[in-house]
Parts: structure tokens; C-alpha cells; sequence
């Protein structure tokens, strides 16, 4: 097949799968379906303070294992849901942030500087215009670099990275995960050891499950969606409810500012913030393909490149729309160069990609990783039809952002009034009952509730979460090649010295632990709190 | 305690846990070794990946608490502060309390009802038999549920009153909905493990 023919049965995937309804005589597919309330869900999630798209991807994917199996015919009807998800989260969250100065996702907290001023103004609705705008055009931006970097990059790898590469490339991507989250590296590479090591629980070649104390719960291993969304999730949960409960008495009443003159989004507006939006969507595809950074880097990085850029940055903060865009575009351009590393690599790069990863694993058929993209495959390759299959949801996200995202974004600032003390206790009993559906087990409730309680310990002795998590995710693929690699060099102990690629990434992890470890001083890092759901 | 202390302490539970791993848990717990002898070939054993975590650990957490050691006392550190408080304890100790009761009268919740419900003379068989039989399947993810949602959120708030009641119930009602009514193979906690 010639790789038009694979990118046309890519969009059939999407659009010729079983029709759930029809619209004007046209038949719509279950996936088209799936994105659009995946963007939906995904906006409106984000629009509320205190959830975000991976707590949202996290509960509905047992949901959607459960309706649509894990056959291969599953993937794009979940994907597309939780890519959906993902798109819309960024949107989502600049609503609470623009009307009530309340970040709905940690990265908006950039947008609160000059979308409440424009608020208080009277300006919201254009505030939020201009951040739909900025965020939909960073995202498109974003995911056409995604499209045609991905399969480059990933054909790079095929071509030239053996096993012994392949498995140094795992460690470099580790590190540099490790180096970068967080503001200390030792802390995230213990992290990171602590979750490779809790991985390899059970998984060995011998008859007898290795490490598990005799426990018959572990013969299976530690359950990764326990594990993961235990860390990730409760984790955050039980930290967010306790800071509830000791700031209790400083909540205060939500106020909406009236709107007054013209709200609309002219040409001459979008002529205006255009170079802030080109600047960062720019930023943010380069952060957003570099795993372990996270949208909130982004955000602080365009604002601060269109301060500069602007020539009058004392007008920053006072309430203008460039401020508002350069900070949308940034973190929203994150989000679909975050799966180059993850299609490409295998290796997810955040949270977010954490659950595209796990989707992939429940369900048959799909394997990230550079064999996707094996054009020359001599029969048709399943997986390359997927990936484009995957690409066509992203643009179809992107089309239902420009048409109705913002109207639906425009409605969700209710969204706020929900208040968080109510919020989180469902939020973990949703998550409980989410967990329990997909291994149906109460020791993987309790195992989750322990990780739950690790994830909060990390938090509370600032040890990042995302490098435990993501080395949790690749412990067991990275001693599948290393026993590759070491079978392939006939058993040579010094394999990894051999060959001058993987050479070259152990100099790059010397430098990156040294310049993160050593080199960074206090005053280089982001002045911006980012936490582990960015 | 200052984030130094507390940077120490972690590193002293990483390498005494490390320690024991490496040399009391792994050559216990695995079958093989680090390489084995396999038909005149070496091969990697189970114990190899373990082991290197554990010794990366190990290195990881002796750096780490050298560079505590060596940090100044009294130079202000580049990490936000970290540390368990007592009231951290308190509020950990509060969540996992209110998480374990949630979860027992979730487990025990429906075959207890069961249980009174023979007692009194109504002709039931096990509950291991009615856990896909409404409302009894129901029966232990409402208690649980409603405690766990209503517990929190009154610990959270400080006081509860119907708000709080009213949004645990609807909390349960809505993922019984989601999860239970829609799906046949879908079993709420604990009907699948009864």
C-alpha cells in the first residue's frame, strides 16, 4: 500500500465505522460520535476547578473498555474519546480562569493575569473569544507538526536504533523525565528506580512469580491501573481534600463582573494577537515534544516570549487580549506534540499520554512505537492504518473545536459554582468504582488506596509522581530489550559500550542530570507552581 | 524539620530498603539468578532487572543524602519546603479511617442485610447468590458509597446537613446509572469478588 492509500483508509476507519445515527441522510460513525463528546466532556471538565482531562480520561476509560471491548475495532471510538478529552480540557480551562480568576487546569493560571482584568473590564466574552481562538489554532498547529514528525522520527528509530539503542533510549527518556519534573533530579530518579522496581514485580521469565512475598494477590504483578491511578489520581485527591480542610474558613463568595460594549472577535482582533499565537504555539509544540515537560512551562514561556515581543510589557497583566493568547496558544500546542514521543517512541511524555498508553495496552491491536510506522510492510500494516485512523480523530477534534467548542466553552462557566468540597468525594468514590469495574477485585481497590496514600507521601516530600509513573509504564518493555540486547551482543556484559549511539546517549544523560542536578540554580526555575496532572 | 532532615530521612529508608532488597528479599523471593547457564550460553536471569533497580536506587539514595549532608544547614533551599506534619499525619490518618469503614460496610454491607433479612423469616438464599438480584446487589455499594462521600465531605466542610446527604446519595444513584444499569458485565464493588 503507498502511503496515500494508508492515509485514506485511515480516514475510512474513522468515518466507515459502524453508523449510530444519520444526520441530513448522512450516516455518523460511532467514532465521529466519540470525539465530538469526548471535546465536549473534555471542555467541560476542564471548565471546572479542581478536575482536569486526566482525572476525566482516568474514570471513563474503564467505561469505555467496558461498552466497546478490547478488540482492535475499539481503539478508535476510545481514543477518539480520550483525545477528545484531552483537546478540550485545555480549552475548558481557560473559562474559570478568564470569568472567576480560578484556573480551571493548573496551566490557565497564566490566562487569569489578563483574562479576569478583562473581565473586570467588562470584556469576558471577548476574553473568552480570544482564548478559543488562540487555544484552537495552537492545537491545530501542534498536531500538524505531530503528523508529520511522528513517522519521520519514528522511521529514524526503525532504521537505526537496535535493541542496545532502543533500550538507552528508554533510560535517556527516563532521565531526562526525571531531570525535568520537579525540582529535584535525585529525587526524580529515585522516583523513577522505585517505579521500575515496583514493575517488575511478578513479571520474570521463571515458572515462579519473582517478588512477591508469597502474596497470592501479586502473582499478576502489581495492577498498572491500580498502581497508576492510585499515584496519579488519589494521590492528588487526598492532597487536594486535605488542603480543603485547613483552608476551610478562607472561602469566599464567587462574583461575575457584568459584561459591557463590544465582545465580539473582529478581524482587526485576530490581526492583532496572530504573531502572539504563531510565538506560541511555536513554544509550546517544542515543549510539548520534549516528554516530562508540561503544559504550564508552556503557558509561563509564550507569556513571557509575547511580553517581550510586544515592546510595551508593562501592558501585561493589565487586562489585553495579547496576553490572554499568547498564554492559550502555548499550553493548548502542548497537547498534539505530546504524542510524537508517544507514537513514535512508545514513551509517554505526560499524564495525559499516560492514559492514551494505557488504552493502548487494554486494547488489542495497536502497539506504539516506531514498528507503527512500517510503510514497507509486505501485506497491509494494521497499525499504520490505526495511527492515521488516530491522526483523522485529532483533526476531527480540532474541527469541532473551531465550529462548536466555543460556543460550548462559552456556556460551561457554571461550571465554577460546583463547589470543591462536593466535587472531590464523588470524584473519589468515581474513581474507586472505576478501578473496581475493570479488574473487579477489592485488592485492587486497596492497592490503589495504597498507592493513593504513596502518591501523597510523594507529593508532601516533593518527589515527583509523572517519573514513577512513566518508568512504572515502561519497566517491563525496557528488560524485554535489555534481554534482547543482551541475547543479540551473545551474551557480552558490556553491550551498552559497544555500540557509539547508545554511547552517546549515556554522554546525553551525563549532561542533562549534571545541568538539571548541579548546574540549575534556584532562581531558573519556573515561577509558576505546576502540579502533577499538568 | 527543615526540608534537609526530611531530604535525609528519605534517602536513610531508600538505602536500608534497598539494602534489604538486595541482599534479604531478592535472593529469596526469585528463582533464578542474575545470569544463568543455560547449554553452554549465558542468558539474563529474573534476579538481573531487580537487582540493578535496587543498586540504582541504592547509588540514587547515597547521592541524595550526601548532597543533604553536604548541603549548608543554614542555606535556603532551592526545593519548596517538604515534610509531614503532624496535622498531615492527622489527615491521613482521618482519610484511611474513613476509606477502611467505606469500604468493610461495602464489602459486608449487602451479606449482612441478607443475614438480618433470614433471621426475621424471609426466605433468601446466600448473598454469593443475589449479587446480581436488585436491590440487594445494591445493597453494599450505597452504604459504603453514601459513607465515603458523606464522610469526606463533612470532614472536609467541618459540618454536614441535607446538602451533604443529598449530593452522597446522588453521587451513588449516578454511578449506579453510569456503570450498573447500562452494563451487563459491568459488577459494582464488591458483587464481583463475593
Amino acid at each position: 500500500m503507498t502511503v496515500t492509500e494508508y492515509i485514506f483508509a485511515g480516514i475510512w476507519a474513522v468515518f466507515g465505522a459502524t453508523p449510530v445515527l444519520e444526520l441530513f441522510g448522512i450516516p455518523i460513525s460511532i467514532t465521529v460520535v466519540m470525539v465530538f463528546f469526548g471535546l465536549l466532556t473534555g471542555i467541560a471538565v476542564g471548565a471546572t476547578p479542581g478536575l482536569s482531562g486526566p482525572f476525566a480520561m482516568a474514570v471513563s476509560l474503564p467505561i469505555l473498555i467496558s461498552v466497546f471491548g478490547v478488540d482492535s475495532d475499539a481503539l478508535l471510538p476510545v481514543m477518539g474519546f480520550l483525545i477528545g478529552i484531552m483537546k478540550g480540557a485545555t480549552v475548558g480551562g481557560a473559562v474559570p480562569a478568564i470569568l472567576f480568576n480560578t484556573p480551571g487546569t493548573p496551566d490557565a493560571l497564566l490566562t487569569t493575569f489578563d483574562g479576569y482584568p478583562m473581565t473586570q473590564k467588562g470584556q469576558s466574552g471577548k476574553a473568552l473569544r480570544v482564548a478559543h481562538f488562540s487555544s484552537a489554532s495552537g492545537d491545530t498547529f501542534s498536531d500538524i507538526v505531530l503528523f508529520t514528525t511522528a513517522p519521520f522520527l519514528a522511521i529514524l528509530v526503525e532504521n537505526y536504533l537496535g535493541f542496545t539503542e532502543k533500550a538507552a533510549l528508554i533510560i535517556l527518556s527516563l532521565s531526562f523525565i526525571s531531570a525535568v519534573v520537579g525540582s529535584s533530579v535525585l529525587k526524580g530518579l529515585l522516583a523513577a528506580f522505585f517505579g521500575v522496581f515496583l514493575a517488575l514485580i511478578a513479571h520474570g521469565e521463571d515458572p515462579y512469580p519473582r517478588l512477591t512475598l508469597g502474596i497470592p494477590e501479586l502473582t499478576q504483578g502489581i495492577p498498572l491501573i491500580s498502581a497508576i491511578l492510585g499515584v496519579l489520581i488519589l494521590g492528588e485527591v487526598f492532597k487536594a481534600m486535605e488542603d480543603m480542610h485547613n483552608e476551610r474558613k478562607a472561602s469566599t463568595k464567587i462574583v461575575r463582573p457584568k459584561q459591557s460594549g463590544d465582545n465580539k472577535l473582529h478581524w482587526a482582533d485576530i490581526r492583532q494577537i496572530f504573531p502572539y499565537v504563531g510565538l506560541s504555539a511555536c513554544i509550546g509544540t517544542f515543549i510539548g515534544a520534549l516528554p516530562g515537560i508540561g503544559t504550564t512551562l508552556a503557558a509561563t514561556m509564550g507569556y513571557s516570549f509575547g511580553k517581550e515581543m510586544s515592546g510595551k510589557p508593562e501592558e501585561f497583566g493589565t487586562g489585553i487580549p495579547e496576553g490572554v493568547a499568547a498564554t492559550e496558544a502555548a499550553n493548548s500546542a502542548v497537547s498534539g506534540a505530546n504524542l510524537i514521543p508517544v507514537l513514535s517512541l512508545g514513551i509517554p511524555g505526560n499524564v495525559a499520554a499516560v492514559f492514551l498508553i494505557l488504552a493502548t495496552e487494554s486494547i488489542s491491536g495497536f502497539n506504539p512505537g516506531p514498528p507503527v510506522f512500517n510503510f514497507n510492510a509486505t501485506e497491509v500494516n494494521p497499525e499504520l492504518v490505526m495511527c492515521f485512523g488516530i491522526f483523522t480523530t485529532m483533526v476531527l477534534g480540532n474541527i469541532f473545536n473551531w465550529t462548536i467548542g466555543g460556543l460550548f466553552m462559552r456556556a460551561t462557566g457554571v461550571m465554577v459554582y460546583i463547589p470543591k468540597a462536593y466535587l472531590l468525594p464523588c470524584v473519589l468514590l468515581l474513581t474507586l468504582t472505576s478501578i473496581y469495574v475493570q479488574d473487579t477485585s477489592m485488592a485492587s481497590l486497596y492497592i490503589a488506596i495504597a498507592f493513593g496514600f504513596i502518591g501523597y507521601l510523594m507529593r508532601k516530600l516533593n518527589m515527583s509522581v509523572l517519573p514513577f509513573v512513566i518508568a512504572f509504564i515502561l519497566a517491563n518493555n525496557l528488560e524485554t530489550t535489555l534481554r534482547q540486547a543482551f541475547s543479540a551482543s551473545g551474551s557480552d556484559p558490556f553491550f551498552f559500550f559497544k555500540s557509539p549511539i547508545s554511547m552517546v546517549f549515556f554522554a546525553m544523560i551525563g549532561v542533562i542530570v549534571y545541568y538539571f542536578g548541579v548546574r540549575r540554580r534556584p532562581d531558573k526555575q519556573p515561577s509558576t507552581p505546576q502540579t502533577e496532572l499538568d | 524539620m527543615q526540608t534537609r532532615n526530611w531530604n535525609l530521612g528519605l534517602a536513610l529508608c531508600f538505602i536500608a530498603a534497598s539494602l534489604l532488597t538486595l541482599f534479604v528479599w531478592i535472593p529469596n523471593d526469585i528463582e533464578s539468578g542474575v545470569l544463568i547457564e543455560e547449554r553452554r550460553s549465558i542468558d539474563v536471569g529474573d534476579a538481573l532487572a531487580p537487582t540493578a533497580a535496587a543498586i540504582a536506587v541504592l547509588i540514587t539514595s547515597i547521592a541524595l543524602l550526601l548532597s543533604s549532608l553536604l548541603a549548608n544547614r543554614n542555606a535556603v533551599s532551592s526545593e519548596p519546603p517538604v515534610g509531614v506534619s503532624r496535622s498531615n499525619l492527622i489527615s491521613i490518618v482521618t482519610m484511611a479511617l474513613l476509606l477502611i469503614v467505606s469500604l468493610q460496610l461495602m464489602v459486608w454491607g449487602g451479606p449482612l442485610t441478607v443475614k438480618v433479612l433470614q433471621s426475621v423469616g424471609v426466605a433468601l438464599p446466600e448473598y454469593r447468590l443475589l449479587t446480581d438480584t436488585i436491590p440487594y446487589k445494591y445493597v453494599g455499594f450505597v452504604v459504603g458509597g453514601f459513607t465515603l462521600v458523606c464522610g469526606l465531605i463533612t470532614w472536609i466542610e467541618g459540618r454536614t446537613g441535607w446538602r451533604v446527604v443529598f449530593t452522597a446519595i446522588a453521587a451513588v444513584v449516578v454511578l449506579i446509572i453510569v456503570y450498573d444499569v447500562p452494563f451487563d458485565s459491568l459488577l459494582l464493588p464488591p458483587n464481583g469478588s463475593q
